[in-house]
């Protein structure tokens, strides 16, 4: 019996069209799942981001994104620290100016500063062997290099603190590890991971596409309708179903309906993945233990505000195409951190905030600005329910954002809070990162973090990067895995 | 005279080296600015007709090997293994075994994290010997360290995979963390696994019996002893070590030193920072230690209250639970007491019955998440007194009535133990919990440390985190070091 499709992939999210665009380029009939009615996933609500940072530049090359529409407003955003006292920091990819800004805090930083980013660059660099591509064989050797295993028992703030003195420079810089506290083992190689991506050619950078994030999805839905990959939306799946030796022979519709495929690639997370009714009675009594085990990490809430005037930063000039940091002290986050596992809202919220419309003009409804806010950690579930903490969430944002916007409670005329429990019960997904960070995720063999115990289910989502983050990567090695399983055959 | 050594400290890690020093051949001498040998190990009346040792109340066990070279027997000390330790919630209660058989999954943990220790010991007394030059870079190709694994997870997922049941794994927990500080759900904190059980380790007469035994035994060896003067800096002329100035100005010639001090203590007191590689002295102020130990000590007039839990002799952890360990570690880091801090009771005169009168007994209780700073100021009366009451209110709820029975007691907070014993911030285990800082990764990247990138100068104290958890081994590594190094004539 043949099968009407060689591959089925449940998402049509970032990761999920970008499998099924290699999968269709290889010449395979694949049909890509979605409970929405439109493709895009977490990116196209802004669950998990709102800039780019860790889009993989083999994905834009290979997939011809850039034929397909996806331009950059901003290439390279400097990362700005929002201090309470007005003295923000701003870092560049201009050595000089970032030191005489870090000089401000500390002159002992500031001549630290370049051999620290120098040291930090060119190991990150080396680091995308085990990161980036699939299949490069010294990746394990990395893994033993004692710098690495250094880095995989240090925490960012023992890092940190080792280089730097002033509190500035060090939450600025920590706040990028929000996956994990800065006090966790493996949050140093959180800094390195994301000092190993590229974006537009440069590494380390944070871009902004012109469009917003939705151009990425828009360019990734063409480059997957062109390879010839079919897009069935607002169809929930219900059920993976194997055959009795756990192989995958397809999946079932909640319609009642079921489409048959020797292979599925799943944009959830692992645990969601195999928690499917008939895999579970297929997996072994061991596998469900350690699938039960996993538990989600740090969560990011998406606030956008809605302000009929442009907001204006006080204190020192910043550039307003940059992304601002607040968070006073690595202590914060660390605070924020233990809150977050303990299911309260931090007393004070560490968040990452930018400004849209200056990035990119176009994006602009009319006489309205926007200020983006990603902030967190926050906890999955919080005390009293998310219905009752999202105003709650909303209006710290609001009071930490005023002491830096002046006049943004006045001006404010929308508030819009998308929370983690949002991400979870929306997209069926346990969160947006596809599951907890650790050293261990880290520092994996990349085939381990797509391969499932079950033969013919691939991860291809956030779960299959070793940081869930819009990348197209996780869609990318689960097809490199997919041609290496056939190539096998 | 020129000594072959001096070595700075007289506690255990210091009369161990003199010892294996001296029956080397070498002529030692031991420089302690207190008025006698024991360092932490001692034991003094804080209460009349009460006695207990004020910094802790057992030892961590000593290779049997070492014990035999250092003729311990002979000399009076007998070590005998930890028994059992017990967890006590208000309606129930936790035995685990320590040492001998596993009869479930956390004594087997108990028992995995003993075989960490005794190897990295190996392993270290193994480096020591081996003839190899001191460099800053590691070799590439190093062994996988012992207890790597745990330097990643966290204590929660550590006890978890091992299948420990929730009891069992608060009680191990607490027992890992007994007088320290750690978040079970940070990853990296289940290398407090080794700690659990390392500690318990009973003499007969108390710690300070041990102390006197190594004393005797040092003496026995040859080493000379100067006591009552504090040694102020190590001079070097042309790169090298030519003697240790005292606080009087005299100075004691010598080629080569062992410091039982810690890593920060040595090099940022000896040593004028400039004449140090900037390197180093980056890399030694960036090492983490953390003070997080208090010791309240409780004469108690009568026994009887202490009866009703039955004979108790290992110890005792009042209500351990992960997520109080968890806010208690918060507020340590932010300078703050806890709610409810980890308090460990150890009912010490029911195993030593000389330290009190015939009637009364003495109790000690080490709590843990102590910061050595508080974020409002001092270390005043007022708050050693509400180190007292929480103490005290824990021990109240293990032994109805204790409180109606203290007669005396003695508060002993981190500013305390830096000034008695001169650990920075009153850090007993001479640096943080850390992999980084523990497996072969210490401040300079050499997997064995008591070589330092100063030639002539050796580390013994508990700075070597790699032992922190056994006695006497830090000091026999740096004495061997030494030996092998003086072999190769690296100091003619």
């Amino acid at each position: 019996m043949s099968a009407p499709y060689d591959a089925i992939v449940i998402g049509a999210g970032v990761n999920g069209l970008a499998a099924a665009s290699y999968l269709a380029m290889a010449g395979k009939r694949v049909v890509v799942v979605d409970a929405q009615d439109k493709p895009g996933g977490l990116t196209a609500r802004g669950g998990a981001a709102h800039t780019l940072y860790a889009f993989d530049p083999s994905v834009i090359r290979e997939l011809k994104l850039a034929r397909r529409g996806l331009a950059f407003a901003v290439r390279d955003m400097a990362l700005v620290g929002l201090r309470a006292e007005g003295g923000h920091l701003v870092l560049t990819r201009d050595g000089y100016a970032t030191a005489r800004a870090i000089a401000v805090h500390s002159q002992a930083d500031a001549r630290a500063w370049a051999p620290f980013r120098r040291e930090w660059f060119a190991l990150a660099r080396e680091m995308r062997a085990l990161w980036w591509r699939a299949g490069l064989k010294n990746g394990e050797a990395l893994v033993h290099d004692p710098r690495v295993e250094h880095f995989a028992r240090m925490g960012a703030a023992a890092w940190l603190d080792s280089r730097f003195e002033s509190d500035a420079l060090k939450a600025t810089l920590g706040f990028d590890a929000h996956a994990l506290s800065p006090f966790a083992t493996g949050s140093a190689l959180l800094l390195l991971w994301r000092a190993a991506q590229e974006m537009c050619g440069l590494q380390g950078a944070c871009a902004f596409p012109r469009g917003g994030l939705q151009t990425v999805v828009d360019a990734l839905e063409d480059a997957a309708r062109a390879a010839g990959a079919e897009l069935r939306l607002r169809t929930l799946v219900a059920d993976i179903l194997v055959d009795r030796d756990a192989r995958v022979t397809g999946v079932a519709l909640a319609s009642g309906e079921t489409i048959a495929a020797p292979l599925v690639l799943s944009s959830l997370s692992r645990r969601r993945s195999l928690s499917y009714a008939s895999l579970r009675a297929a997996l072994g009594f061991g596998d469900v233990a350690e699938i039960e085990r996993e538990k989600p990490g740090a969560q990011m809430a998406h606030v956008t505000l809605a302000v009929d005037v442009e907001p204006v930063i006080a204190g020192s000039t910043v550039p307003v195409r940059g992304r601002f940091v607040v968070a006073e002290r690595l202590e914060s986050l660390a605070m924020a951190h233990a809150a977050a596992q303990t299911g309260r809202l931090p007393n004070e919220l560490t968040m990452e905030v930018t400004l849209p419309i200056a990035a990119d003009a176009t994006l602009a409804p009319a006489g309205r600005h926007l200020v983006s806010v990603l902030a967190g950690p926050l906890p999955m579930t919080v005390e009293g329910g998310w219905r009752e903490a999202k105003p709650l969430l909303a209006a710290k944002v609001i009071a930490a954002l005023s002491r830096h916007i002046p006049g943004l409670t006045k001006h404010l005329v929308g508030v819009e809070v998308l929370s983690p429990e949002d991400v979870r019960e929306d997209y069926d997904a346990d969160d947006a990162f596809g599951g907890g960070v650790d050293a261990a995720r880290l520092l994996a063999d990349w085939r381990t973090r797509v391969r499932t115990p079950v033969q013919g289910l691939i991860l291809c989502g956030a779960a299959a990067d070793p940081v869930g983050a819009v990348s197209g990567r996780g869609g990318r090695m689960a097809a490199c895995f997919a041609f290496e399983q056939d190539a096998k055959k | 005279m020129r000594y072959d050594a001096a070595i700075i400290g007289a506690g255990a890690e210091g009369l161990a080296a003199a010892t294996i020093l001296g029956q080397a051949g070498l002529s030692v001498i031991v420089i302690e600015r207190g008025s006698q040998a024991g360092g932490r190990y001692s034991t003094r009346e804080f209460h009349p007709g009460f006695r207990a040792s004020p910094f802790v109340d057992d030892i961590a066990g000593i290779p049997p090997a070492l014990c035999w070279t250092l003729d311990l027997a002979r000399h009076g000390a007998i070590v005998a293994p930890p028994r059992r330790s017990s967890a006590c919630w208000p309606d129930r209660r936790h035995e685990l075994a320590l040492g001998g058989n596993a009869n479930d999954a956390a004594e087997a943990l108990l028992a995995t994290a003993a075989g960490h220790r005794d190897a990295i010991a190996a392993n270290v007394l193994a480096g020591a010997k081996a003839v190899t030059p001191f460099s800053l870079l590691r070799r590439r190709d190093h062994p996988a360290w012992p207890a790597e694994a745990w330097a990643t997870t966290t204590l929660d997922d550590a006890l978890a995979s091992a299948n420990v049941a929730p009891d069992a794994a608060a009680h191990l927990a607490a027992l890992a963390l007994s007088g320290g500080v750690g978040d079970p759900f940070l990853q990296g904190s289940a290398i407090h696994l080794l700690a659990a059980g390392a500690q318990g380790h009973r003499l007969a007469g108390g710690p300070g019996r041990l102390a006197q035994a190594l004393f005797d035994a040092a003496r026995a060896a040859g080493a000379e002893f100067s006591f009552g003067l504090e040694a102020s800096d190590i001079q070097r002329r042309d790169g090298r070590i030519v003697g240790v100035g005292l606080a009087d100005g005299t100075e004691i010639a010598t080629r080569s030193v062992i410091s039982t001090l810690d890593l920060k203590r040595t090099f940022l007191n000896f040593f004028s920072w400039s004449a140090l590689p900037k390197p180093l002295v980056q890399r030694v102020s960036a090492f983490r230690m953390a003070g997080s130990t208090a010791r309240v000590l409780f004469a108690l007039e009568d026994r009887s209250s202490l009866a009703a839990s039955g004979a108790v002799c290992g110890p005792i952890q009042p209500a351990p639970d992960l997520v109080r360990m968890k806010e208690a570690c918060q507020a340590w880091r932010a300078g703050v007491l806890a709610d409810a801090l980890p308090v460990t009771l150890n009912l010490v005169s029911s195993r030593d019955p000389s330290l009190a009168p015939p009637s009364g007994a003495v109790v000690t209780a080490t709590l843990g998440a102590i910061p050595f700073r508080l974020f409002d100021g001092a270390w005043t009366f007022e708050k050693r007194e509400l180190l007292r009451r929480r103490a005290l209110e824990a021990a109240e709820t293990i032994f109805p009535g204790f409180a109606q029975h203290v007669v005396g007691s003695d508060v002993i907070a981190p500013p305390d133990i830096e000034d008695a014993l001169g650990a920075t911030e009153g850090d007993l285990r001479g640096g943080e919990i850390a992999g980084d800082q523990m497996l072969g990764c210490g401040p300079w990247s050499e997997p064995v440390l008591p070589r330092t990138p100063i030639a002539g100068l050796y580390l013994a104290g508990s700075h070597l985190t790699a032992t922190a958890f056994a006695t006497c081994v830090a000091g026999a590594v740096a004495a061997n070091a030494l030996i092998a190094d003086r072999a190769r004539s690296r100091f003619p």
